[in-house]
C-alpha cells in the first residue's frame, strides 16, 4: 500500500490530477484512480467527503463498481471482464449478524432483569407482612395487574414496562410516608 | 425488518460494502472493520428509512464511515506534523496565517494581499469555491454551505485544509524572497 506523507498531503498542487470539474463534481478521472486505488490519502479523503453528500456522483460511483458490462474510463469501450466489486472476507456476514443477535440479546436480558427484580420486591414485601396494611395490599394488586399486562406484551411494546415498574416503586415509596393503620383500642 | 431479512440484505450488499471501504481505506482489515460499521449502523436505521432503493443509501453509509476513519488518520497526521513543524519553526510571518486564524485577521495582517487573493484564485477544487466565498466575497459558512449545497462541518473543514495550503504556498513565498 502506498504511504503519503503529509507534507506531500497538503498541495495546492498543479501538478496534481484534476479530481473535481470546475462546477465542484468528481471527474471520470477521479473515479478510474479511486478504483485502480491510486488516490493518496488526502485525495482520498476528499473524494470521500464529496460522495457523502453529492447524490450525482454517488450514483454514479455505484453505477461503475454494480455495471454488469464495466467501462474503461479513459476509452470509454466495455470491459466486460472486469469485475470492480471485490469478495468479501467469508467471515463478515456471520460477525455482523453475530454481533446484531447479541446486541438483541443484551437488549431483552435488561428488560427481563428490570421484570426479575420488580416481581422478587413485590414478593419479599408481600411475604414480610408488610402489605397486609389493606389499602397498601389494593395498590400492590393493581399494581401487580398491571404488570402481568404490561408482561405480556414485552416483545412489542417495552417502555410500558418500564412505566409499571416506576410506578409500582413509586407506590411503595409513599406507602412508607404514610401513616400505618392501627387497630382500633379494645 | 427481521434479522433474517437483513441477512439477505447483507449478502446482497456485503461485495458493495466491503469494496467502498477497501477503495478508500486501502486496508483488508480496516475495510473489514468498517465494513461491519456500516452494516450495524443500516441495521439501526433500516426501519426508518423512507426510499425504496436501498444501494445508495448503504452506499453512503459506507463512505462516510470510510470519510471519517481517512479524517481522523489525517488529523493525526497533521497534528503530529504540526507539532514537528512548530518545533523547529522560526519565521513570524508564517504565523500570518495560521490555520486557526480567522480569515479577516488573516486578510488584514498580510501586507501583500493580492498575493493571497491570487494564490486563492489558483487553488483547486474542492478548495477554490469555498475560498472565495469565504476570504473574498466574506461569506459566513452557513451561507457557503448553502450556496455550494455542502454540509456546513464539510465546508469548514475544507477551510482548514486549505488556510493549511494557504500557510504552506506563503512559507514557500517567504523563503523564496528571503533567498
Amino acid at each position: 500500500m502506498k504511504q503519503n506523507s503529509t507534507s506531500s498531503d497538503i498541495r495546492a498542487g498543479s501538478s496534481q490530477p484534476e479530481l473535481f470539474t470546475a462546477d465542484g463534481h468528481l471527474t471520470d478521472l477521479a473515479f478510474k484512480l479511486l478504483i485502480d486505488e491510486q488516490l493518496d490519502s488526502l485525495q482520498s479523503l476528499e473524494v470521500s467527503e464529496h460522495l457523502s453528500f453529492c447524490d450525482r456522483c454517488l450514483e454514479r460511483y455505484t453505477e461503475i463498481l454494480c455495471s454488469d458490462a464495466p467501462v474503461d474510463l479513459d476509452t470509454g469501450q466495455e470491459l466486460p471482464e472486469v469485475v470492480h466489486l471485490m469478495e468479501p472476507p467469508a467471515s463478515l456476514h456471520d460477525s455482523v449478524m453475530q454481533t446484531i443477535q447479541n446486541k438483541t440479546r443484551v437488549f431483552y436480558f435488561k428488560k427481563a432483569a428490570s421484570v426479575a427484580v420488580a416481581a422478587s420486591l413485590t414478593f419479599v414485601f408481600w411475604s414480610g407482612g408488610i402489605l397486609s396494611d389493606k389499602n397498601f395490599s389494593k395498590r400492590v394488586n393493581n399494581l401487580l395487574d398491571g404488570l402481568y399486562t404490561s408482561s405480556q406484551s414485552i416483545l412489542e411494546q417495552t417502555s410500558e414496562i418500564s412505566d409499571s415498574i416506576n410506578d409500582f416503586f413509586h407506590s411503595i415509596q409513599n406507602s412508607f410516608h404514610q401513616p400505618r393503620h392501627t387497630p382500633p383500642s379494645k | 425488518m427481521t434479522q433474517r431479512e437483513f441477512s439477505q440484505f447483507v449478502t446482497k450488499y456485503e461485495k458493495l460494502v466491503f469494496t467502498i471501504c477497501y477503495q478508500f481505506v486501502k486496508d483488508y482489515h480496516e475495510a473489514q472493520n468498517l465494513s461491519q460499521e456500516t452494516f450495524l449502523s443500516a441495521y439501526r436505521h433500516i426501519d426508518t428509512y423512507q426510499g425504496d432503493n436501498y444501494k445508495p443509501w448503504i452506499a453512503r453509509i459506507a463512505t462516510n464511515k470510510a470519510k471519517d476513519y481517512l479524517n481522523s488518520a489525517y488529523s493525526r497526521r497533521v497534528m503530529l506534523a504540526s507539532s514537528e513543524e512548530d518545533s523547529v519553526e522560526t519565521l513570524a510571518s508564517v504565523k500570518q496565517i495560521d490555520s486557526s486564524q480567522q480569515p479577516d485577521e488573516m486578510y488584514i495582517s498580510k501586507e501583500g494581499s493580492g498575493t493571497i487573493e491570487q494564490m486563492i484564485r489558483s487553488l483547486k477544487e474542492p478548495y477554490r469555491e469555498v475560498c472565495i466565498l469565504k476570504f473574498i466575497e466574506e461569506k459566513d459558512t452557513q451561507e457557503i454551505a448553502d450556496l455550494l449545497g455542502r454540509p456546513k462541518k464539510t465546508v469548514e473543514t475544507q477551510l482548514y485544509r486549505a488556510r493549511s495550503i494557504l500557510q504552506k504556498q506563503i512559507k514557500e513565498v517567504y523563503h523564496d524572497e528571503t533567498k
